[in-house]
């Protein structure tokens, strides 16, 4: 099902958390919303959900306006950051609750829960853990019991904050490659909160970034990565080396991997003296002090890197071989 | 990796040994000043009371508590009580979950309103509604029309008791239920719940354990309490004295074993509530560790 945002804003006091938001989130799709914290992209999705109503601007979710249409009215399946599992019911229970609640006529028997309940456990792979309490679970179980909780009610869409934030870094990164597959199989729209870039690269069909409660780009991973359309965007998703232009009014910006360097005097290429470098791998990342005093990010092959001969405080010439270059923007605060 | 596993298992076990010092006083010394305070604080009055109570024997003992004035105050505790803990109950549920689960206008004056009566003398207590319902009071004229008496009868008594202790569940539930958050609420509300559902199904078995906590601490001080109700009693035999009244007039007529006998009766439930209190509490603490397991992945 698909989902329209129009104009929508959002005040909390002084603050403005939405700032006239729109988006269309078409039938199927997975899609990010990335951005730092108070950006304004978990208000988005509690707007979604209807757990905030908007100031202004409208929701509408297959084509209905659902501005004002009750959270219980909604069937948006929700996955909060800390779970929020009903602590005092065991596992079952807890996914069985979206069935138990509703009115008499619509509530399936017993047996037909039961059936649907070990379903959806089955489906996460926590069938065996039925009987247990959440407490007695690990974390990236809890979230799986959490997701099979929110599909219990059938959802039209589902909406997930933050839902790896919580895990230590190994079991995030295989839930999210869980959830990715999940995805695929099950085609249902998602709308997930991170604020972990290589989260929404590696997960999300589309990305939307956030910055201010307003929405800076929204595009593919490869979109936002390659072309990003604001500094914010650059500096935000991937390093970014920043190069102030003539007279001030412009910047330019080169990804470490986008700048060439040499032992040899380049053609349009700047002196700079070696400040460090750190081995990652296959890569190399070097970074060079330029006479100015600044500093630029390089990343380099190994094999690049060796035929340098790397030591502290050589003398090298640098060049980007591609420059993006924006108006000034007064941002320091996310510069490298 | 096989060598020096059993090494750093032989450190572990020798971590106690290394940390037991020698002998001290001062543990030792402490601990007999704590016992002797409770000793002389609470040990001694409490068995003062039992072997007073008992000291003309057993017979007596009953006698003194089947006495109809007797009868009759413990008649009225309980019935004082049987009013004040329900209403309370209601009361203390539905503003702790105003409190902890929405926000409005006039939060803090509800939660300050809510601690008047912890700060209020009981006596000032008990006086307002003698301002209020007494013959010369506000409405003193209008309810002597009516033939209505509330002060110097039962309804004062059970007024002045549901004001003293309105504030034990309150108090109990908020911190509860704000440590415990909005989350689950919120879940229950998407998942379709409405609103009594949530607060049948999620929010009040979260806090049973606590609620139940603010319910032995409101009765306890229902079935206790002396000054407020004092004040609006006016001390008629065998119709508007409560327990505590009933002992303090057996006390100043020299009637000392009866007194004693009665005083019994609230020092049980006094060791009752703090038996459930230690039962409530064990369940609570486990309740709370399940839910800070569940908080921290």
């Amino acid at each position: 099902m698909s989902i329209q945002i129009q104009q929508v804003s959002k005040r909390f006091n002084n603050f403005v958390a939405l700032d006239r938001v729109s988006l269309e989130v078409p039938s199927g799709e997975l899609v990010a919303l990335l951005g730092p914290s108070g950006s304004g992209k978990t208000t988005l999705l509690r707007v979604i959900a209807g757990l905030e109503a908007p100031d202004s601007g409208q929701i509408v979710l297959e084509g209905v306006d659902a501005t004002t249409t009750q959270v219980q009215e909604r069937r948006v399946g929700f996955v909060f950051q800390h779970y929020a599992l009903f602590r005092h019911m065991t596992i079952f229970e807890n996914v069985a609750f979206g069935l138990r609640v509703r009115p008499r006529g619509e509530r399936p028997g017993e047996s037909e829960i039961r059936r649907r309940v070990h379903e959806l456990l089955e489906l996460v792979q926590l069938d065996w853990q039925a009987d247990r309490y959440p407490h007695q679970l690990s974390g990236g179980q809890r979230q799986r019991i959490a997701l099979a909780r929110a599909l219990a009610i059938e959802p039209k869409v589902l909406l997930l904050d933050e839902p790896f934030g919580a895990l230590d870094a190994k079991v995030r990164k295989e839930l999210r490659r869980w959830l990715r597959r999940l995805h695929d199989e099950i085609h249902l729209t998602s709308v997930f909160v991170t604020h972990d870039q290589d989260e929404a690269l590696e997960v999300a069909d589309r990305i939307v970034v956030f910055n201010h409660g307003r929405i800076e780009q929204i595009g593919t991973p490869a979109e936002v990565y390659e072309t990003p359309v604001s500094p914010f965007v650059i500096d935000f998703l991937g390093r970014a080396n920043r190069f102030a232009g003539q007279g001030g009014e412009q910047a330019a910006y080169a990804r470490p991997h986008e700048i060439e360097v040499s032992a040899a005097r380049i053609e349009g290429g700047a002196a700079a003296t070696v400040e460090h470098f750190t081995h990652h791998g296959p890569l190399v990342q070097l970074v060079l002090t330029t006479g100015a005093g600044d500093t630029v990010e390089v990343d380099l092959f190994r094999e690049q890197a060796d035929a340098l001969i790397l030591t502290r405080g050589q003398q090298l010439y640098y060049r980007p071989r591609q420059l993006r270059v924006f108006p000034e923007a007064p941002q320091p605060e996310y510069f490298i | 990796m096989s060598a020096v596993l059993p090494l750093a298992a032989s450190d572990v076990a020798a971590a106690p040994r290394v940390q037991r010092r020698g002998f001290s006083w001062v543990p030792l010394l402490l601990t007999v000043i704590a016992l002797a305070y409770l000793a002389v604080i609470l040990f001694l009055p409490l068995a003062v009371v039992f072997t007073e109570a008992l000291r003309k024997g057993f017979d007596f003992y009953l006698n003194a508590l089947a006495e109809p004035d007797a009868l009759a105050a413990i008649k009225l505790t309980v019935i004082a009580a049987a009013i004040a803990v329900p209403l309370n109950l209601v009361f203390g549920v539905s503003a702790a979950w105003a409190i902890a689960k929405f926000d409005f206008r006039g939060k803090a004056l509800l939660i300050t309103l809510i601690d008047l009566p912890f700060s209020v003398s009981p006596v000032i207590a008990g006086l307002i509604f003698v301002l209020l319902f007494g013959r010369m009071g506000w409405f003193g004229p209008w309810l002597g029309e009516h033939d209505l008496k509330i002060v110097f009868a039962v309804p004062g008594i059970v007024l002045a008791t549901v004001f003293v202790t309105f504030p034990f569940v309150a108090r109990e539930l908020i911190p509860l239920m704000q440590a415990q958050g909005r989350d689950e609420e919120e879940a229950a509300a998407l998942l379709g719940a409405g609103g009594w559902q949530i607060f049948w199904r999620v929010t009040l078995p979260n806090v049973k354990w606590g609620l139940l906590y603010g319910v032995i601490l409101t009765n306890a001080r229902a079935m206790g309490e002396f000054g407020a109700v004092s004040v609006v009693s006016g001390h008629i035999r065998g119709e508007t004295n409560t327990l505590p009244l009933h002992i303090e007039i057996l006390y100043n007529e020299y009637n000392f074993t009866a007194s004693y006998a009665c005083a019994s009766v609230l020092a049980l439930l006094a060791l009752l509530t703090l038996v459930a209190r230690v039962v409530v509490e064990a369940r609570q603490h486990a309740a709370e560790k399940a839910a800070a397991a569940e908080a921290t992945p």
